[in-house]
């Protein structure tokens, strides 16, 4: 599926978080957005997703508004993204098979049993098996995550959208999810859309990186054309340094 | 000209005022969302989108869990309630017109008041903390990813439990008070169980109870949405959860009363 942002606002009470978003992806690719905590980058997933309505713009998915549709339309839609949320966001009170296989028995109806081969296989691309009766609970952050991914795809969504999938996560932990998005990337053939500001993370799983700061795109390009990038805003970001553009304007505030 | 201190005043005042018209646009802010979030749950239930497997789990978490706070309350209220009519009803030699006090006061009145009382502080929080967590952990936003409408998964369930065993504890709370009135009357103030048995059945019509279970009915719908709001509403982590589950309780026992008031006020009337 291909997405066009147009120049998406957003803001909750005062505080302005998008001013002029314009963002155009491809079918197939992988964007990673990156930007600083608090910028507004988690926002625009929820924008892309349709959790939140924008207050000025519009997306167009394969030239298509959500305005444009009927309900019927609009739930199948919405049907047409996985989300994986920075803290999972598993349902506390299902386990692990009710949790992967909710969309399968709320919306298609399934058995339990027509399910159960269906989350067993989800749950393998993930790297996980026997887990199916665990509560969330008792599951480390890492498995959490992987949990939420197999829930994400359990229905064979056409766009994947990652809030902060690394965050939290040990190194190791962190590399077998980029490993995933990337795998997710060559068995599903889906459009991914990942916000983070780890930046291994982001050269390792990106096809496109774009930098959101106060609420605007100032920088975009291949990982090699960001590592390399001349925009000081940008290149203060990817370098992590204390000082540059962005530190200055926050002193200033 | 006016002096400093004049000055110091005049912006204090201004702050107050500032203030106080905050809190009356969250007032009306609230009380619209509430009402919105009602008005949804109804239509989703006449629409038949019930989830009778959750609203079953939740009629047992509601209803069968408050059963022993429920029974120490009307016991020991109908117990009081004897005792002190009877210690007014001797000055006048009318003992036996405790029965009849005991009766209308818990049917018409106290059974379904303290029992929304009682469910209130235990269900209408832990409505709050529970969908509060949900939200601060991304599981709404999550559960709307998965096309799913939060009101109709989450809502419509504790709703109709609510409303449901309300009627259901009141009835319970009734029986059990006018128990504690019995106990107490008989090995306590002598009069014979013959006498408060006939005396309570005579002094009670139907439409005394009737006003008392529309009550209840209503005051289950009060507290499960009130819950449910303060819950989806919740915001900044965990104080937040803290935040609305003290709203959830106190704006539900207020409006509880509030609406006692008025539906009293409409049964004596009509």
């Amino acid at each position: 599926m291909k997405i066009e942002i147009r120049n998406l606002y957003k803001s909750f009470g005062t505080n302005q978080v998008l001013r002029g978003v314009n963002l155009v992806l491809e079918e197939g690719e992988t964007l990673v957005v990156i930007g600083s905590s608090g910028g507004g980058k988690s926002v625009l997933l929820k924008l892309i997703t349709g959790l939140l309505e924008p207050d000025k713009g519009e997306i167009l998915y394969d030239g298509k508004s959500v305005s444009m549709m009927t309900p019927e339309e609009a739930e199948a839609h919405q049907m047409k993204f996985g989300m994986l949320f920075q803290s999972a966001a598993l349902f506390d009170s299902l386990n692990v098979l009710q949790n992967v296989g909710f969309v399968l028995e709320e919306h298609r109806g399934m058995t339990r049993e027509k399910i159960r081969p269906i989350v067993r296989e989800k749950l393998r691309m993930v790297g996980l098996e026997g887990i199916e009766h665990q509560m969330p609970a008792s599951l480390s952050g890492g498995m959490k995550k992987r949990v939420g991914l197999a829930r994400a795809i359990c229905y064979d969504p056409q766009v994947i959208v990652y809030d902060e999938p690394t965050t939290g996560l040990d190194p190791i932990n962190s590399d077998v999810i980029n490993d995933l998005i990337i795998s997710m990337q060559e068995k599903l053939h889906v459009t991914s859309v990942a916000v983070t500001h780890d930046m291994t993370s982001a050269y390792k799983v990106a096809d496109r990186i774009a930098m959101l700061y106060r609420g605007e795109i100032v920088g975009m390009g291949t990982p090699e054309e960001i590592q390399n990038t001349k925009n000081p805003i940008v290149r203060q970001f990817v370098t992590g340094s204390a000082h540059g553009p962005i530190t200055d304007e926050r002193k200033k505030l | 000209m006016i002096n400093r201190t004049q000055l110091k005043t005049l912006i204090d005042l201004k702050h107050a005022v500032a203030k106080s018209g905050k809190a009356i646009i969250t007032f009306f802010t609230e009380i619209g969302g509430i009402n919105i979030l009602l008005t949804r749950t109804i239509s989703l239930i006449l629409r038949g989108e019930i989830r009778w497997g959750s609203t079953l789990d939740q009629m047992f978490k509601i209803g069968v869990t408050s059963l022993p706070l429920v029974f120490l309350t009307a016991l020991f209220t109908g117990m009081v309630l004897a005792l002190q009519s009877a210690y007014q009803l001797r000055l006048f030699t009318a003992q036996q017109f405790t029965a009849d006090l005991v009766a209308l006061s818990i049917c018409r009145e106290l059974g379904p008041v303290l029992t929304a009382m009682v469910v209130a502080g235990r269900v209408g929080a832990s409505i709050a903390a529970e969908l509060g967590t949900m939200k601060v952990t991304e599981q709404i936003d999550a559960l709307k990813s998965l096309a799913m409408d939060p009101i109709e998964y989450l809502a419509v369930p504790r709703f109709l439990a609510a409303i449901l065993m309300l009627f259901v504890l009141t009835i319970y709370a009734d029986f059990i008070g006018m128990l504690g009135g019995y106990l107490v009357s008989v090995f306590k103030l002598g009069i014979s169980p013959h006498e408060y048995i006939k005396r309570s059945i005579d002094a009670l019509q139907v439409k005394d109870i009737m006003t008392g279970l529309i009550k209840a009915f209503c005051f289950g719908g009060i507290i499960s949405i009130v819950g449910c709001f303060y819950g989806f509403n919740t915001k900044d982590g965990a104080e937040g959860v803290g935040r609305a589950t003290t709203y959830a309780v106190v704006v539900a026992l207020i409006a509880v009363i509030a609406s006692d008031v008025l539906f009293t006020a409409i049964f004596y009337f009509f």
